[in-house]
């Protein structure tokens, strides 16, 4: 979605060599890993070959000396078998556990750098499936499917090439049934993930059809619907409980099918074997091994199909995750990568001025621009307010002055500097965002305030506070700054989330405070304490709002009125009255009680 | 184990879980029944198989084989046919077990979505959705693996565990005595270790969503992290929990590489027990090679059970959790009246006279402010009634007491004397049909969602007609589909506006006793909705109308108008009488003349 060449294809080699290049760390794990296999191999060969010699050597003659040592070097391969399975296992698997959790941190620093316009077109949980479930999905085939099946392929074909040696006409008799298994089990997995399939459709429409349900469970109420909802459901469940009962079907025959084909080829191998016996080519020991030995040998080939599924749904989410890397990150210089020079350093050293110069901007290559020909000066200690309908392009505006988004058309100048060369970083120093869009963090009150850009901001923190007469009410609460808050401040009132935040804006020192009023209401008591703030922020500060309270627009000396993303009115609150215009229409339909202006569309 | 359960939760005389478990484990008897009888064949057919191929190889090992080549044909005939009866049998007895398994998960869903619906508020206040969704959707999980695997496991195991030692004994009991032993370890092994894998997961599972939660308040927060420079400190945050995950999957890569495959290793064992032992008894010549043979075949038999144990008795654990959890919701009583329905004529006959409401108050849960205090009036057939206040002056609480969405006391709503907390919610619904504020559809047609809930119900108008009433006719016509086409997520996106006429539409799709609307057409402009108040008022089918607003406009035309403010009946009475005698309605109507009906 992100990138045009990431997707499609199948696997693909750069995907996962990176990903196997997170495994460089854990070099030695790898290695040890590795090493064992051919131990195991060895050891998985030795056990049927040391039962054959026990029958055959001491068992069928009747010796019995030396049938105890036999029976130590049995036990002997048992626990080294043993050992090197649970080493191998573990070393790979673990190694494989620290590269996904590498990965993942990867991941999530780079998108802690995507520019904003990755969030606008990808919805959050597409992001969070690829730092979650898809590393899942990856761990889980890898240490469910491909490490058993590299382990299980090759010790079927040492065994079988064993097998040849020991006797190659017995052994034709298990290549031909070996194929045999592999079909049955391709069609019956087919068919069950057919219905599988269709079983999670249905489940996933239920489900939604319950969640709808819930929602709308008081107007199945009121309608008195409930029986009529209660049949539909039903037919959900039904058809679910339907597609179930089949794959219990098939799930049932493959494993009595493979266990019964296992048997009738003990039967098969001993009337063959008895011929071979009498004509003396093979020994009885021989066939009684390989009678021990043909599970060793069915099993995995039945395991085969279902390894292969989960190592395709592996190269799946590498493709997904392959999105995360293929996305550019904003990057830390201006245009052209350019660092500044020491002389503009010095000109960026405080605030003086902001001018757009017939700016005009529009989010997509191809949409309507939101920005027409914008122009404007914000000089330090200025207060100017953006008035106008939802869409007009006030927060626009705020979003190109903190670099939120770049491609202006025209020109946006700081203290006298071209915005698009300057870092985004430097820019940020300048600028403090008041939300109406409250965001807290679940922490402190002094983390979300300080935001721990210091070491010891304590201090910092209670000023800042006290500047947007925040402290009162945190000083009533438990713990006092220390309070934790809990789902994005769920545990404060909304406009006490509000007040968090302009503490934040303050504690950040920056001159210009962008101001983004709330049009949800509070009650009224934080209310006040918001007009407090935001009058002491006005006496002090340079502030640029999106304002829709009346005493906010008022008191700036500057009033933009924004309609379509072109400026239609400027002046004071007094001159623009006087015009009797837009903005005087505006004011006129203020609702009597509530002193803010109302969102028009 | 059940009665421990059971009883720990119990308050009152409540059914115990087995009682509970097995009342829906009887529907299924007949199958169950079957299935033991399959799963004793089966492992009647396991342990017999063995003595054959020990009878093969016993006459392979003999000096007489030439001979006895009929005889070691039926033998290996034998082995054949019974694999082949197997192969059915086991099919068939897991088949037996698994579907009854499968129909209880559909009864108990069915069962606990029948519950859900007749839920009222303080339950949904009480449970979000999204809890209830799991619970139905993943515990449910749990249940039916008691009823399939565990059911037949428990068998299974019986019968394994009563046959292959039986044999194995006939054949030498020492060695027998000597298989146990190990096995038994194997088992203590399996069950601690698979409890521990369980519980070690369901800790990660749960770490793996705290990691989401935090991930997405990372991601919501992106905007903040950025400008303020804490990517730092952001990812060190996302660090902690990311190696949390490590540490808990290594443990579990521990269990699961080191401790689990010792369950692998217990038959290959037992091989070299009966090898060792066995072997010794062969050169005694108090065994025979095939006898050798045949309990080396029990050995995978033996070790199978004690395996399958240990999965069935944490899995049985875990089943109990879920049923538990299941009972939440199916154990809900549903209020005894609501049970009580009126005979259909008798339900007709409802609001003939009048409903009244006598000194109605009521206090939201939790709340210690009256959101309605001391309401009295009356709706009388053929009267359309408005109700005007301001937002929060109780208009939406006043009906929802009405139509019985929230609890309200004995002796204060009455619809012809009879006190509606005695009626069942659904004989007061079939005579009060309310259409709410915010309106909820179904994705669903145009057309599913105006028939929602009138199936049964009589002379329902032409869908053209209900659609024109309601001035959504034009805009079907141009939906791809027009009344077949699909709204809400997986079809078109409504307006708000649309999306009230359209739930108008559904109200008015056939008649009742009384309408009440409640502040809906707030989204609709002024021109459209003089239309819709139009066709409400001049063409309506229900015997009496409630419209609530807070525009005085919309309420010219009513016969009686409730002026409500802040929980009160502050004044009621026609238009003219109350511009006489509210000094409010007066001013409100002033006002919002003035306007010129700015929503605001």
């Amino acid at each position: 979605m992100t990138s045009p060449g990431a997707t499609k294809k199948g696997p693909r080699w750069s995907v996962v060599s990176r990903f196997l290049g997170h495994f460089r760390p854990y070099r030695k794990q790898v290695v040890l890993g590795v090493g064992l296999i051919p131990v195991s191999v060895t050891f998985s060969i030795l056990f049927p070959w040391l039962i054959m010699r026990i029958i055959d050597e001491q068992l069928v003659p009747g010796i019995s000396e030396g049938l105890l040592w036999s029976c130590f070097a049995l036990v002997g391969v048992l626990i080294g078998n043993f050992l090197a399975d649970a080493v191998f296992n573990y070393s790979l698997q673990s190694a494989a556990q620290y590269a996904i959790r590498d990965i993942r941190a990867e991941m999530f620093a780079r998108v802690l750098q995507f520019p904003r316009r990755y969030f606008d077109k990808t919805p959050m949980g597409v992001t969070l499936t690829r730092l979650t479930s898809d590393l899942e999905a990856i761990s889980e085939s890898f240490t469910q499917g491909l490490l058993s099946m590299v382990r299980d392929v090759l010790v079927t074909v040492a065994l079988l090439i064993f097998l040849l040696f020991i006797s190659w006409k017995l052994t034709l008799v298990l290549l031909l049934i070996g194929p045999l298994i592999y079909y049955i089990t391709q069609v019956l997995r087919r068919l069950l993930r057919d219905t599988y399939l269709k079983a999670r459709v249905v489940l996933s429409q239920g489900t939604g059809y319950l969640q709808e349900c819930l929602s709308g469970v008081k107007t199945v109420q009121l309608y008195n619907a409930e029986v009529a909802v209660q049949r539909r459901y039903g037919r959900y469940t039904e058809e679910f409980c339907q597609a179930q009962s089949k794959s219990n079907l098939y799930d049932s025959a493959l494993y009595s099918i493979i266990e019964g084909i296992t048997t009738i080829s003990m039967g098969l191998i001993i009337w063959y074997g008895s011929k071979e016996i009498l004509a003396a080519t093979i020994s009885l020991g021989v066939l009684v091994g390989f009678i021990n030995t043909l599970d060793k040998i069915f099993v995995p080939i039945r395991d085969f199909t279902s390894q292969m599924a989960s190592i395709q749904r592996a190269f799946a989410a590498f493709d997904h995750i392959e999105d995360i890397y293929q996305q550019d990150t904003e990057s830390e210089n201006g245009a052209g990568g350019r660092a500044l020079s020491a002389s503009q350093r010095e000109v960026l050293e405080t605030f003086r001025t902001v001018e757009f110069d017939a700016v005009s901007f529009k989010y997509n290559e191809d949409g309507p621009y939101v920005l027409r020909d914008v122009t404007f000066e914000l000089n330090r200690g200025d207060k100017i307010a953006l008035v106008g309908s939802t869409g007009s392009g006030k927060s626009t505006i705020l979003r190109l002055l903190t670099k939120t988004y770049g491609n202006y058309e025209g020109s946006i100048k700081l203290n006298g500097i071209e915005l698009s060369d300057i870092p985004k970083a430097e820019v940020g120093k300048f600028f403090s965002l008041m939300q109406q869009e409250v965001f807290l963090f679940n922490e402190s009150i002094e983390f979300n305030i300080g935001l721990a850009r210091e070491s010891n901001n304590g201090q910092l923190v209670v000023d800042a506070a006290r500047y947007v007469y925040a402290d009162k009410f945190i000083e009533q609460l438990p713990g006092q700054y220390d309070f934790v808050l809990q789902g994005n401040g769920s545990n404060l009132s909304a406009g006490q989330g509000q007040l968090i935040t302009f503490a934040r804006a303050i504690a950040g020192g920056s001159e210009v405070v962008m101001l983004d009023e709330a049009t949800s209401s509070v009650d009224s008591v934080t209310e006040q304490l918001i007009q407090k703030a935001i009058d002491h922020v006005f006496e002090e500060k340079t502030v640029i709002s999106i304002a829709h309270r009346l005493s906010t627009i008022a008191h700036s000396d500057q009033i933009l009125v924004l309609d379509g993303g072109a400026i239609i009115e400027r002046g004071t609150h007094d001159a623009l009255m006087a015009k009797a215009g837009f903005y005087a229409n505006l004011v006129q339909q203020l609702d009597k009680y509530d002193s803010s202006l109302p969102e028009f569309n | 184990m059940f009665a421990l359960y059971g009883t720990s939760l119990a308050t009152t005389t409540r059914e115990s879980n087995a009682r509970f478990f097995f009342r829906y484990i009887l529907h299924h008897k007949q199958a169950y029944a079957a299935g033991i009888v399959f799963i004793f064949l089966t492992n009647w057919l396991a342990v017999t198989i063995p003595l054959y191929l020990g009878e093969s190889i016993d006459l392979l090992s003999g000096d007489t084989l030439i001979d006895q080549q009929g005889q070691l044909m039926q033998s290996i005939g034998a082995v054949i046919i019974f694999a082949l009866l197997m192969v059915v049998t086991r099919t068939v007895s897991r088949i037996l077990f698994f579907n009854p398994g499968r129909a209880i998960e559909r009864e108990l869903k069915d069962d606990a979505f029948a519950k859900l619906m007749q839920m009222q508020p303080d339950f949904y206040r009480k449970h979000e959705s999204g809890t209830l969704i799991s619970i139905v959707n993943n515990d449910i999980n749990g249940v039916r693996a008691l009823a399939g695997i565990v059911m037949l496991q428990v068998f299974n195991i019986t019968f394994a565990l009563s046959l292959t030692p039986l044999k194995m004994y006939q054949i030498s009991p020492s060695l027998t005595l000597y298989c146990i032993l190990p096995v038994m370890v194997t088992f203590a092994i399996a069950h601690k270790g698979i409890a521990f894998m369980r519980r070690m997961m369901r800790v990660r599972m749960v770490e793996l969503q705290e990691m989401s939660s935090s991930t997405v308040g990372f991601l919501s927060g992106i905007e903040v992290i950025k400008s303020h420079h804490i990517q730092a400190w952001a990812e060190g945050a996302f660090a902690r929990e990311n190696t949390k995950i490590l540490d808990r999957s290594l443990r579990l890569t521990m269990v699961r590489t080191v401790v689990l495959p010792v369950i692998v290793y217990t038959d290959r064992l037992l091989k070299v027990l009966i090898l060792t032992v066995g072997g010794g008894y062969l050169i005694q010549q108090q065994l025979s090679l095939g006898d050798l043979t045949a309990l080396l075949s029990y050995a995978a038999l033996l070790a199978m059970p004690f395996i399958s144990l240990g999965m069935v008795l944490s899995a049985w654990q875990n089943g109990i959790v879920s049923l538990e959890s299941m009972r939440r919701i199916l154990d809900r009583p549903v209020h005894a009246q609501d049970q009580i329905h009126l005979p259909p004529a008798q339900r007709a006959q409802l609001f003939s006279h009048h409903i009244r409401v006598q000194n109605l108050s009521y206090c939201y849960p939790g709340s210690d402010v009256a959101a309605l205090k001391n309401i009295s009036f009356e709706i009388k057939p053929g009267q359309t009634v408005g109700i005007l206040g301001k937002v929060g002056a109780g208009k939406t609480t006043l009906v929802n007491c009405l139509n019985r969405y929230l609890e309200i006391e004995p002796g204060t709503v009455f619809i012809d004397d009879e006190d509606i907390t005695g009626l069942s919610r659904q004989d007061l619904r079939s005579a009060v049909r309310t259409i709410t504020q915010d309106p909820f559809l179904f994705s669903d047609t145009v057309s599913g969602n105006i028939q929602f809930g009138s199936a049964g119900l009589e002379s329902p108008l032409p869908l053209d007609q209900v659609l024109y009433q309601s001035d959504m006719l034009d805009e079907v016509r141009l939906f791809p589909e027009r009344e077949e086409t699909l709204v809400g997520e997986k079809g078109i996106l409504l307006s708000g506006g649309q999306k009230q006429r359209l739930s108008l539409s559904r109200g008015l799709y056939t008649p009742c006793k009384l309408i009440i609307l409640d502040n809906v057409l707030s989204a609709v402009d002024n021109e459209t909705e003089r239309f819709l108040l139009d066709q409400i008022f001049d063409h309506s089918r229900s015997s009496a109308t409630l419209i609530i607003s807070h525009r005085a406009t919309v309420l010219e035309k009513v016969d009686t108008i409730l002026v409500m403010d802040e929980g009160q009946l502050i004044a009621q009475g026609s238009h003219e009488e109350l511009l006489q005698r509210s000094p409010e309605y007066l001013q409100t109507w002033q006002l919002q003349q003035h306007d010129g009906g700015v929503s605001s």
